[in-house]
């Protein structure tokens, strides 16, 4: 069966991405597909490359891009939600000026017609933090 | 869609109904469907203009604008608010408990924002 997950809360203060995170794991390891993982609102703080975990948490960015890379699944954050929150690429930190790009390798800025469109490809869409 | 958010406080509702537009824009057949504080942002005559930089009467309103083809109202929700059918745009349906369970088993994904 066809998944993707729409991911809502910050990885840092709420329980809901690594609810996520352990769901999209069990998805693989149990022979489903993955189709895309798409972070919204608070969600794309799941894509920062700049986030430092010191402590026994999970780090969830990291996570993430190493469940994309042996999965290849996509990772898409939503790229309204990502401006308002510093979570930018190299493209967007030249376009508004600013000093530092802070998302994370493997994933992609886009808009919510990705979200669309895994809701038509998958058979079942997950909504974390909703 | 599911959005039980109060429209104001935060910026879930926004999202939900950009989501929503989303959905519609590209040509799926979306209900938007409001419980427990999410009703409120049915009511007419808001002025949230005080508290917040925009209005969520207009965007709401343009829902059918962008394909949203249904707006959906939880009867219960309403009730518990002091809230009738009457105090709501023409447009919505309002759904008791069973007429829930109806639409949530009619479509295919749910999306909770």
């Amino acid at each position: 069966m066809i998944f993707s997950l729409l991911v809502q809360e910050s990885p840092s203060s709420r329980q809901s991405s690594y609810s996520a995170y352990r769901f999209a794991r069990e998805l693989v390891d149990s022979g489903h597909e993955l189709f895309r993982v798409f972070f919204f609102r608070d969600g794309v703080h799941n894509a920062s490359a700049l986030n430092c975990v010191t402590g026994p948490e999970p780090d969830l960015p990291r996570l993430w891009q190493e469940l994309a890379e042996a999965h290849r699944v996509d990772l898409v954050a939503c790229v309204g939600s990502a401006l308002r929150r510093g979570i930018i690429d190299a493209g967007e930190a030249a376009r508004y000026g600013r000093p530092a790009a802070s998302l994370r390798t493997g994933c992609d800025l886009s808009g919510l017609g990705q979200l669309v469109e895994a809701c038509i490809r998958s058979d079942r869409v997950l909504s974390f933090g909703g | 869609m599911l959005c039980r958010s109060a429209p104001y406080g935060s910026s879930r509702v926004r999202d939900a109904l950009d989501l929503a537009m989303a959905l519609g824009a590209f040509e799926q057949a979306v209900s938007l469907l409001l419980m427990d504080d999410a009703v409120l942002m049915l009511l007419p005559d808001q002025d949230p203009s005080p508290a917040v930089s925009k209005s969520l009467l207009k965007v709401s309103g343009a829902l059918e604008t962008f394909g949203v083809s249904a707006v959906l109202a939880d009867a219960d929700a309403l009730a518990k608010r002091g809230l009738a059918a009457t105090d709501l745009p023409e447009d919505v349906t309002v759904l008791g408990t069973a007429e829930l369970a109806e639409t949530f088993a009619r479509h295919r994904l749910v999306l909770s924002v």
